[in-house]
């Protein structure tokens, strides 16, 4: 029988002695011991079925019992995955604050996400650097210590080879890629979350304002074409002159 | 391993290390606010659009220097202040002395209200704006140093507008955004990896969110380029300047123009980032402004192409790309044993760029002047 299978088994019989202690009065051992006996019983069961996700499941965040995967990104079956699909499907406008705010923390996680899969990545490049100016400063002999100048010295050129290959990686690469647009896509879905109720208080939106300047550059081009094709402006020397408006 | 201060007995190391941050407390407090002043080279203000304004170096109505006129720009990820960061570091102080008659653009601070100018308004408009008015003030075709993507700028307008311009000095200019794979350095180039790495839509929707490139988005990606320099910048190096109350000055005024950086307007972001670090059009004569197709051979003025040869954020071969893309009658190289902005503050620069600056202006510039009256709009 499977570890897994047997400690739930274990569990099971316990619980069932337990109870019987509860009912059966004097005769019956102290009940703190059994309360014990299903403690264990459940943590081992616990146990054994963690161990078994975690050889089915390689690597951290892989097993749906470790929450390290709980961050994931939409579509890696993590949580972000459970609020699209709390989210559920849009009628019309339907519920349309409701899946505002979903959005929002589903952006959050993935950038929560994001931004760890950039620490991890950076991590092994400072680990791989701990690791070789360990085994440097290991090396100098007890009788010659080198002196603090020396010591950051020697830090500084080892953790800036390590870091600089690890810029080059693809794993460094991907999690910017990734942590550039998770950044974006949170700061979105925030930005329609604020801008819904802004509009239902009459208050301008940074789209508003956005389309705004847009129109004002538009018909900035539009005169400064008007004024080359009227010939160049008389330009007087001496002090400052100025053209436009202070903007 | 680095060159470091060698063995030392332990209870030295630590005193001597309270005893350097002291003092360089003490230093930071006493040249932090006014004292950390730059860009305090006397110029009067000549014109003004909205936010940008073109000023003129030296007291209104003062005789200019016989060189003839050159005009500095500065991209808008940095601001022009680089280059009069202090007197014993001012490179327009060396120019000036040289006998330039030194004009430089300020770009000001763009807003989120200024998101759509794109590099037409910059590159071909107001810069257009800004030599016309040097032309009538000196009757002189004028000179561009261009610097960092001012130089694309200044490249830019010379392609489109080549009668306003007498010549180009580009310091530190991208050319050809694909040429740090050809760079034997694995610690340059890491901004043209890291751009090309962003596909287009995702630059697209960042910009579309922000509206800008913060500024200090920008610094954080510009330390995040060499970490470990950095730290040892606020370190080691911070405390090896102890002893040094005029370097101590010297890296607060550097701190003062680094906090100065300004935010980058969205649709010039996106053609510097996708257009040309993304797509590398400008070399492939697609990069277009407004419209209008920027050809590299339609340049035909002199250039003087200052490369910085430890450049980590334009690498050299970006930079030195430009050699044989052009039709100019006369083509310098420069090469100056700095970083990127080494060329500008550096000890080593300091006796290198201003002469060569004020040399190639003497024999290529002076020699080729136009009058005034054949320049058109």
């Amino acid at each position: 029988m499977p570890a897994e299978q047997s400690a739930g088994t274990d569990f099971l019989r316990q619980w069932l002695e337990a109870h019987r202690a509860l009912f059966a009065g004097g005769a019956a051992p102290p009940l703190w011991g059994r309360a014990e006996a299903l403690y264990k019983a459940w943590s081992d069961g616990v146990e054994a079925m963690l161990g078994a996700h975690a050889e089915r499941h390689h690597g951290p965040g892989a097993s749906p019992f470790d929450p390290a995967g709980w961050m994931r990104s939409e579509g890696a079956g993590g949580m972000a995955d459970l609020l699209r699909w709390l989210e559920g499907p849009a009628y019309a406008d339907l519920f349309a604050e409701q899946r505002r705010a979903i959005r929002s923390t589903r952006e959050w996680l993935a950038w929560l996400a994001a931004a760890e899969q950039m620490k991890a990545v950076l991590a092994q490049g400072w680990l791989a650097a701990f690791g070789r100016f360990a085994e440097r400063i290991g090396a100098v002999p007890p009788s010659e210590p080198l002196g603090w100048s020396a010591i950051v010295g020697l830090w500084q050129e080892i953790a800036g080879e390590e870091m600089t290959a690890l810029y080059r990686t693809h794993a460094y690469l991907a999690a910017q890629r990734d942590l550039v647009a998770a950044e974006t896509a949170l700061r979105r879905a925030l930005r329609e979350q604020v801008e819904a109720v802004t509009t239902l208080f009459g208050l301008p939106t940074r789209a508003e304002l956005d389309d705004v300047h847009r129109s004002l550059h538009a018909f900035r081009r539009e005169m400064r074409g008007l004024r080359a094709a009227s010939g160049p402006a008389p330009l007087r020397t001496g002090g400052p002159r100025r053209t436009g408006r202070p903007r | 391993m680095s060159e470091g201060a060698g063995p030392r007995s332990p209870v030295g190391d630590w005193t001597d290390i309270l005893r350097r941050g002291a003092r360089v407390s003490a230093a930071m407090m006493a040249h932090s606010g006014p004292q950390a002043a730059i860009a305090t080279t006397p110029k009067h203000e000549v014109w003004r659009d909205g936010k940008v304004s073109l000023h003129r170096y030296g007291a209104p109505g003062a005789e200019p220097g016989p060189l003839g006129p050159m005009l500095i720009l500065q991209g808008l990820f940095g601001r022009q202040t680089i280059t009069d960061l202090e007197p014993e570091r001012s490179l327009v102080r060396r120019l000036l002395e040289a006998g330039t008659d030194l004009w430089v653009i300020d770009w000001g601070n763009p807003t989120r209200a200024d998101r759509f100018l794109d590099m037409a308004d910059y590159a071909l408009y107001w810069l257009g704006d800004a030599l016309d008015r040097v032309i009538a003030e000196t009757g002189r075709p004028v000179a561009l140093m261009g610097i960092c993507q001012g130089g694309v700028f200044a490249l830019s307008h010379a392609a489109l507008a080549p009668e306003r311009v007498a010549g180009l000095a580009l310091a530190v200019t991208p050319v050809d955004f694909h040429a740090d794979t050809g760079e034997e350095h694995p610690e340059r180039g890491f901004l043209n990896l890291w751009a090309r790495n962003l596909p287009a839509e995702t630059v697209d929707a960042f910009l579309d969110e922000h509206g800008l490139v913060p500024g200090a988005m920008t610094g954080a990606v510009f330390q995040s380029l060499s970490p470990l320099k950095n730290a040892a910048k606020y370190g080691t190096d911070l405390l090896g300047m102890a002893d040094d109350p005029a370097a101590l000055a010297t890296f607060m005024r550097m701190e003062t123009w680094l906090a100065d950086r300004p935010d980058h307007p969205a649709a010039a972001a996106r053609q510097w980032l996708v257009e040309l670090y993304g797509e590398n059009r400008l070399v492939q004569g697609e990069f277009a402004l407004d419209g209008r197709r920027v050809d590299l051979g339609a340049i035909t003025c002199p250039i003087l192409n200052i490369v910085a040869e430890q450049d980590h954020i334009v690498p050299p071969p970006c930079a030195r790309a430009l050699d044989g893309r052009t039709n100019s009658t006369a083509y310098r190289l420069l090469d100056v044993p700095t970083g990127h902005i080494g060329v500008f503050v550096s000890e080593k620069a300091r006796d290198i760029v201003a002469p060569a600056i004020a040399d190639w202006l003497a024999t290529e510039i002076g020699s080729r002047e136009t009058d005034a009256s054949a320049l058109r709009r």
